[in-house]
């Protein structure tokens, strides 16, 4: 039995689903202009931070290699797998994801292209990191495992 | 709460959430994300750039301390960049951080950048005396290998001299644990910083250089598993929160620590050592010189 709520911020949201106890993977959230799930279930949600991890992952080792034009290609396709969030939750994050992407993308194109430039890589891995940070989560075995809360 | 529950927070966040209309940008969502270690204790980056770069990369003091306030960080450790007019002895940038030092004394902590492919001698002396409280080295840059005859007389004569040594050992450097784990060990006095935590050797870093108490590990632009390695393993008395500015920025480096520790389970009763105490203690310990 899924619980629909309506949006309108991601924390005022979590705080609704911590004090009415529900499970975070049977809510969609309602935005207005369309119905998402709060947050995906656990194998959606790692397939989703991998693809952007290796997005990120690939650019970053194409830079290094100085293969310019296929990083600006990765980037770009990281880009598209960041544009529509899949679930409301993560659009927070994914936000922040776009604008490391662009950034470098926009240094990339202002000519930082070699070993010496150190710009490139650290918005890179910045970005890599931040689907790192996102992939790290417990997959609860029922509602029973959920705690409010602390 | 029992054990094996898994938290919300492992779904939401909630504590890592913005508030409505609060930006991730933002020192209030910052202060949220970092248990308010950022509104109760004093916030030092240990690793910031001032002057200019080959790579057309700049910073000024002025644009640094704009970053910091953004983030209420009191202060930074600052250094040169591979400065295009370094010469072969780094004067003229050891200079433009002097200059950024006598502007704000009270928010900036001076490092001498030196080449030990050069005649660093006068130059280290000069810095020294005026002042310069540590040394930065970037074997990549100035091409010389981490245990090199000039490079370790530096080591030694900054462990006399009981100036800590920030060393990169990130972008571009190889395996690099035994080389420092020689240097800690000969130098027991010297206070060696690992600038980006070693992270193209880990997790051996963590392993070999662990035993070695005067060891430190800088944590920007840490790849996100490099620093659950460092956060697991290492005394969290040993690690140091750094920027990189202005490659990296306040927001990501003090984002990426916070959200680590978090993970690795440090307890956030040392956050405020990791995000600054760590450091000005490590200065302090060499400031009777």
């Amino acid at each position: 039995m899924r619980t629909l709520l309506r949006g309108t911020h991601p924390l005022e949201v979590c705080r609704e689903v911590i004090a009415r106890a529900l499970h975070p993977e049977e809510v969609d959230v309602d935005t207005g202009d369309r119905i998402r799930p709060l947050v995906l279930d656990d194998r959606h949600h790692l397939l989703t931070w991998i693809r952007l991890y290796s997005r990120c992952l690939a650019a970053r080792n194409l830079f290094l290699a100085g293969a310019i034009d296929r990083c600006r290609w990765e980037i770009g396709a990281a880009l598209v797998a960041a544009a529509d969030s899949p679930c409301y939750l993560d659009e927070v994050y994914l936000a922040e994801l776009r604008d490391l992407l662009r950034t470098a993308d926009d240094a990339l194109v202002a000519g930082e292209t070699t070993i010496q430039h150190h710009g490139p890589y650290v918005d890179l891995t910045m970005a890599e990191n931040l689907c790192v940070t996102r992939m790290i989560r417990r997959e609860a075995a029922s509602s029973q495992d959920l705690v409010g809360p602390r | 709460m029992p054990a094996n529950r898994i938290p919300y927070e492992r779904y939401f966040e909630v504590s890592a959430l913005p508030e409505p209309g609060v930006p991730m940008h933002s020192y209030a969502y910052l202060r949220r994300l970092t248990s308010d270690v950022l509104e109760t204790a004093p916030v030092w980056d240990t690793h910031a750039h001032v002057g200019r770069d080959r790579d057309g990369r700049e910073l000024d003091f002025i644009g640094l301390l704009r970053d910091l306030d953004d983030y209420l960080v009191n202060g930074a450790v600052i250094f040169p960049f591979n400065d295009p007019e370094q010469g072969t002895d780094f004067r003229v940038p050891n200079d433009r951080v002097w200059d950024a030092y006598r502007a704000a004394p009270e928010r900036f902590v001076p490092f001498m950048r030196l080449n030990p492919n050069g005649p660093w001698e006068d130059e280290y002396e000069r810095c020294r005396d005026r002042g310069h409280r540590g040394i930065k080295l970037h074997p990549r840059a100035q091409d010389f290998a981490l245990n090199a005859p000039a490079a370790m007389e530096i080591y030694a004569r900054a462990a006399t001299d009981r100036l800590p040594v920030l060393v990169h050992t990130g972008y571009g450097m190889g395996a690099v644990s035994d080389d420092l784990a020689g240097i800690a060990s000969a130098l027991p006095d010297l206070r060696l910083i690992l600038g980006h935590s070693t992270f193209i050797d880990m997790p051996r870093a963590v392993a070999v250089l662990a035993p070695y108490p005067n060891v430190y590990f800088e944590t920007s632009v840490v790849q996100a598993f490099d620093l659950f390695a460092v956060l697991e393993a290492i005394d969290p008395a040993r690690v140091l929160y750094g920027s990189d500015l202005p490659y990296g920025s306040s927001a990501h480096g003090l984002h990426e620590l916070a959200v680590m520790a978090n993970i690795a389970g440090v307890h956030p009763a040392h956050y405020a050592d990791l995000f600054g105490g760590n450091l000005l203690r490590l200065l302090d310990s060499g400031a009777d010189r």
